[in-house]
């Protein structure tokens, strides 16, 4: 029972979306809308190289001629593109800080409240061991622990740095993933991403520390459009963490990133996020729209993904969290949480497709509906003809807590070579009444107990977490499903 | 009759018989002990010719021939019968359909008349009611829905419709009660005779009670390490098998 | 009009030619919302989320305007055993062949007879039931055959058990007729109970369009089994929509075993609308050659308190292509909903593809729902097993072919009719 209480007392502990503040910053601002001299400006703010102007706008010609996508279950009014800033960066940072102390302390006291340690020394005197970057609105402000990470030859810095530093890696691995045309968001993000997290670890090498990134959107009618890029190189190791929150703000901010991870022979790529941009209050007003592309080329032999999600935040989310599975051996696991409360609608899932011979994927996936939200499990398993021996197995949980909330399930499978298995399991129910009574009756609230049940349903996904997020994640689970019952 | 020399096999990449040589003549019952990983359940899936068990080395001649070189169903035609640890639940192919099967291709392969549907059933019933099982059972679908006990009672009806001059009873005794363990053990007895050699391999004395051995070997880190009568399987249930795993480490 | 696929616009000339009597005009009203509907949009296209995984440009090789008559040998017809005593209804093209069948005599409460002839001896009856389960929304198919409304079976029983099944036998024959759209209707209330054992054939050579609809009504404690061979010719093509409404404690059984054609397609949409109402889908495919066989089915669970258990199993050879499209939908407060679906394959050859999409929609929390699928080969334990007991490799094979699928037929056919099917999936077994 000691863990009990302890999880119990955490939930109570925190209380309503506490990442809510906003930060009174000067930012330095792109004029409003969209069109090809934003893209122009964007660029010249960065430096860019011609070929990556080149590629923005080939991008952005690309998105002119597309439709936004309608096929996810969820409901929004259309998005006025050009009603919204992209670009944004805290003033004094324009130049890019030198160190920690050229940071705006604004900005610092931002992170604290959000529990980001920045300080070096903060981080050394501590338990943590984890390398951040933090992304303000559109620019990344910081980045620890460089020097240690260098001697290993890990590169860990924001990719407009990357571009310039490391631009034959950039050029060689950027859209090779995702490319520019792949679809509504990410074209959008191609031609207008302004920063994001880069990371390369070298052939061998096991990345001695987490890598972290923090997003954070905090100018309003921002759109933000990171775009990170990992590669791991042969036989290398990465455990990399995400997480995100924003202010609250009674308009809708877009949020559209690109994830491209790539892993070469025998490297492995662990990708963990908590999402908890802020969802919107309980009536629904406000929030943000998280429409994001995330996918991984397992490119080598024995090469290995693995995408652990525990989604939150965002009135809207849509994101499906990929694996090409290339490599012959190659591994490829989806554990996600999806969370939501009020009007929130979520449409996740991932895509797991089986090119090279003896891949294996993996998929759990915890959905959990309350209030008046909507949560759907959407996900593609695809086993082309040459994937020898294949393995699938999919496991979608959802759990419904009230009565106008809705959870669905929407798996399409593929499978083109006998010799491939693939097993989908699927159910739906609400929390069983024998166990709320009880935990009722062993003195327990109706809601901690929910949390408690509902964390014990999450458990599979969130025990693949890494410790440092695993405590935040169970207390947000509290937290996102505070007034869903009674 | 059974004659295994220097056999050495693999899993995958990992060599589970090192040099394991058997010598079983007709009608005799050969015990085999031996520590959990010494590779027991190997053998008797080598015997019996499942895929996936690779022979690097040794030779196998069953009857003066050379039983490696068969597929399964040959091997069982041949009169190689192996009781598994663990019975294939089989949804949907009801146990009379699969027994009829499995004698009528044992028949032919043997040049035997094949049974029709009534004398198969007059045969199947004289069997039944020795084991104490149940129409009812041979209605249901092979294994699926059964006890422990009703699987391995399955197992020794199969063995004998299936009259086989070798036996394997591959841990025949795990997951059975006391009473299952007699009926399974009496039922095997009764099947004992000058033509008919098994193999018992097990963990435990406990079964051997009631198949009494006329040789008991011990089976550890792939080799026959030791050999003896029925009271080394005494021993050895008093003793444990330490002193044999330190010497084969 | 003008943006409809030279097929679709073949479909509603051919409509246009033919010329519909007058005496019943809200027959003719109903035609005509169909081709409205159909005309729309026209045939469905992958485009369609309903139809990603099944093209009908196939039906480009049809001739949807050529019409005739034909005549038939009834020796060929014969799939029941001798001894049971059927209602036999036979259809050629659609169209109702008196001669070939044999109703017989039926007891009180229960009406057999061919839409054609109950249009003119019952019209209220047809008036009051016929195109009111289920609109044409997002039905093409559906839409198109209401456009062609003619001929077909009708079966209503009130208050009585049928004992004897009904036999009905769909010919479809190429040679004469390029496409026919048979539409039947099925009404059971007051705790009637009947069996309908359904087979669609195909005769002689070249290729045609059955696309046949159900509209089934069961009310009151009734219940309906609804047992379908389809069995069509290598070039023939076979839609079938099935439209399935269940009131109070009524049961609606469906069991479908699709094993020919070049295409077919088999939606089953059934909607429980009463507490108590509680529907078997269960299926069995086998293909191969290039065969396509599609099964799409959607369950509404309105109310609170109703059920539904669904299987679906194929075995899929050559360049076959197997497709599975199932889904539950439990409405907002339709508490006490048990929903079962499970979909299984087994690929057989290298180049047969499934592609599978079981899907739940839920909006109340009292339920308990669930799916699963898996696809593969066959399993080497149960060969091996089989091999060790000294059955031949081959035999081995079909014996556990036939087991997965038999255990379909098993759940979802009554004891007495499951050798009709068991059968026929053997055969299939052996002529591979």
């Amino acid at each position: 029972m000691a863990a009990v209480t302890e999880t119990v007392d955490q939930v109570q502990s925190v209380e309503k979306y506490k990442y809510g503040f906003v930060t009174d910053i000067e930012a330095d601002q792109a004029p409003k809308g969209l069109n090809e001299d934003i893209i122009r400006f964007i660029s010249a703010k960065k430096e860019e190289p011609e070929w990556l102007l080149e590629w923005r706008l080939k991008a952005y010609a690309h998105w002119l001629t597309m439709e936004e996508p309608d096929w996810p279950k969820v409901n929004y009014p259309p998005i006025d593109y050009q009603d919204s800033y992209y670009y944004s960066a805290p003033k004094s940072a324009e130049d890019g800080p030198d160190s920690l102390d050229d940071v705006d302390p604004e900005l610092l006291e931002t992170y604290k409240k959000l529990g980001i340690p920045l300080h070096e020394q903060e981080v050394l005197a501590g338990v943590k061991n984890v390398a951040v970057d933090a992304v303000f609105d559109s620019v990344s402000v910081a980045t620890t622990f460089k020097d240690a990470l260098a001697k290993e030859g890990v590169i860990f810095c924001p990719i407009s740095e990357a571009v310039k530093d490391h631009p034959d890696l950039v050029k060689q691995y950027l859209g090779s993933v995702v490319p520019y045309s792949d679809n509504y968001f990410a074209t959008l993000n191609s031609a207008v991403f302004t920063d994001g997290s880069f990371v390369y670890i070298p052939k061998g090498v096991d990345c001695p520390m987490e890598l972290s990134t923090y997003f954070r959107i905090n100018a309003s009618n921002t759109g933000q459009f990171e775009r990170t890029l990992i590669i791991a190189d042969e036989g290398s190791h990465v455990s990399y963490l995400e997480g995100c929150t924003a202010p609250m703000r009674d308009e809708n901010q877009l949020h559209a990133a690109v994830v491209e991870l790539v892993a070469l022979d025998d490297a492995d790529i662990k990708y963990s996020t908590v999402q908890n941009w802020y969802p919107g209050d309980e009536n629904g007003v406000g929030g943000i729209y998280n429409f994001v592309t995330k996918r991984a080329a397992c490119r080598g032999k024995n090469s290995k993904v693995s995408w652990t999600q525990v989604e939150t935040g965002s009135a809207i989310t849509w994101k499906y969290p990929s694996c090409i599975l290339q490599g012959d051996n190659s591994v490829g696991e989806f554990y996600s949480v999806a969370i939501t409360n009020n009007y929130q609608q979520a449409d996740t899932g991932t895509k797991m497709i089986h090119l090279g011979k003896n891949t294996s994927s993996k998929i759990i996936a915890k959905g959990i509906s309350a209030g008046k939200s909507q949560s759907t499990y959407r996900g593609l398993v695809k086993m082309m003809p040459k994937a020898e021996g294949a393995r699938n197995y999919t496991q979608c949980d959802s759990l419904l807590i009230g009565k106008e909330c809705g959870a669905h399930t929407v798996p399409y499978i593929e499978s083109r070579n006998k010799s491939a298995k693939v097993e989908h399991e699927a159910t739906t129910s609400k929390i069983a009444d024998d166990q709320l009574f009880y935990c009722r009756q062993r003195g327990i609230s109706e809601e901690d107990a929910v949390a408690l049940i509902v964390n014990g349903f999450c458990r599979d996904v969130m025990q693949e977490l890494p410790m440092e997020f695993a405590v935040e994640a169970q207390k947000l689970v509290g937290i996102s499903l505070e007034g869903s019952v009674g | 009759m059974l004659e295994i020399k220097n056999l050495h096999a693999k899993v995958g990449d990992t060599e589970i018989l090192k040099g394991l040589d058997l010598t079983i003549n007709a009608g005799e019952v050969h015990a085999i002990m031996g520590p959990n990983g010494a590779g027991k359940s190997t053998l008797s899936y080598v015997l019996s010719g499942r895929e996936g068990y690779e022979v690097t080395e040794g030779t196998v001649s069953y009857q003066g021939k050379n039983l490696l070189d068969m597929e399964p169903e040959v091997r069982a035609g041949e009169g190689v019968f192996l009781a598994f640890q663990y019975p294939v639940e089989i949804p949907g192919v009801s146990t009379m359909n699969f027994l009829k099967a499995a004698v009528n291709s044992v028949r032919k392969y043997r040049g035997e008349s094949e049974f029709d549907a009534m004398d198969f059933l007059k045969f199947v019933r004289e069997q039944t009611k020795i084991l104490n099982i149940g129409d009812d059972m041979l209605k249901r679908a092979v294994n699926v829905g059964f006890s422990g006990g009703e699987k391995k009672r399955a197992e020794v009806l199969q063995m004998a419709v299936l009259a086989p001059t070798l036996a394997l009873l591959d841990e025949t005794d795990s997951g059975l009660d006391v009473d299952a363990l007699r009926i399974v053990g009496e039922g095997v007895t009764a099947l004992r005779s000058p033509e008919r050699s098994m193999l018992v391999i097990t963990h435990y004395q406990r079964l051997l009670d009631y198949i009494v051995p006329d040789v008991v070997h011990v089976l550890a880190d792939g080799k026959i390490v030791d050999t003896g009568d029925k009271n080394l399987a005494i021993e050895l249930e008093k003793n444990g098998y330490a002193n044999y795993s330190e010497a084969a480490a | 009009m003008s943006n409809l696929s030279p097929i679709s616009q073949a479909f509603v000339d051919q409509q246009g030619a033919v010329a519909f009597s007058a005496s019943a005009p809200w027959l003719d009203q109903l035609r005509k919302a169909g081709l409205e509907s159909f005309s729309a949009d026209g045939l469905p296209t992958p485009k369609l989320e309903d139809w990603k995984y099944t093209n009908l440009n196939v039906l480009e090789k049809i001739d949807a305007g050529q019409r005739g008559d034909a005549a038939i040998d009834s020796t060929q017809l014969t799939w029941l055993p001798t001894e049971l005593a059927t209602h036999k209804l036979v259809f050629v093209n659609g169209r109702f062949q008196s001669e070939l069948s044999a109703i017989g005599d039926l007891p009180k409460g229960v009406k057999v007879l061919a839409l054609s002839e109950a249009l003119a001896s019952e019209p209220g009856l047809v008036e009051e039931h016929l195109g009111q389960i289920g609109g044409f929304e997002k039905a093409p198919v559906l839409a198109l055959n209401t456009a062609f409304i003619e001929d077909g079976y009708v079966v209503m029983v009130d208050k009585a058990e049928l004992a004897t099944p009904i036999e009905i036998v769909f010919v479809s024959q190429a040679k004469n007729e390029a496409a026919h759209h048979p539409r039947n209707l099925i009404v059971a209330k007051n705790n009637a109970r009947v069996t309908i054992l359904e087979r669609h054939i195909g005769i002689g050579e070249g290729g045609y369009l059955a696309n046949s609809a159900f509209e089934v009504l069961v009310e009151d404690g009734a219940h309906v089994q609804h047992y379908r061979l389809l069995e069509d010719s290598a070039d023939g093509i076979n839609l079938s929509s099935v439209k399935a409404k269940l009131g109070k404690d009524a049961t609606y059984d469906s069991f479908v075993l699709s094993m020919s054609g070049q295409l077919s397609r088999n939606e089953i949409h059934v909607s429980c609308e009463a507490g108590g109402a509680h529907t078997n889908l269960n299926g069995v495919y086998v293909g191969r050659g290039d065969q396509h066989i599609d099964n799409t089915t959607l369950i509404d669970h309105v109310v609170p308190n109703t059920s539904s258990k669904e299987t679906y199993k194929g075995a899929l050879d050559g360049k076959s292509r197997g497709v599975f499209q199932g889904a539950i939908i439990v409405a907002d407060g339709a508490d006490g909903t048990d929903g079962r679906m499970s979909n299984k394959t087994l690929l057989l050859s290298d180049d047969a593809e499934i592609d599978a999409k079981p899907q739940l929609e839920i909006y109340a929390d009292d339920v308990q729902c669930a799916h699963g699928f898996t696809a593969g080969e066959l399993d080497e334990n149960s060969l091996f097993y089989l091999r060790s007991r000294g059955i031949p490799e081959a035999i081995a094979r079909s014996m556990l072919v036939e087991g997965f699928l038999d255990e379909v037929v098993e759940e979802g056919v009554a004891e007495d009719y499951q050798d009709i099917f068991k059968t026929r999936i053997a055969d299939w077994m052996n002529s591979g």
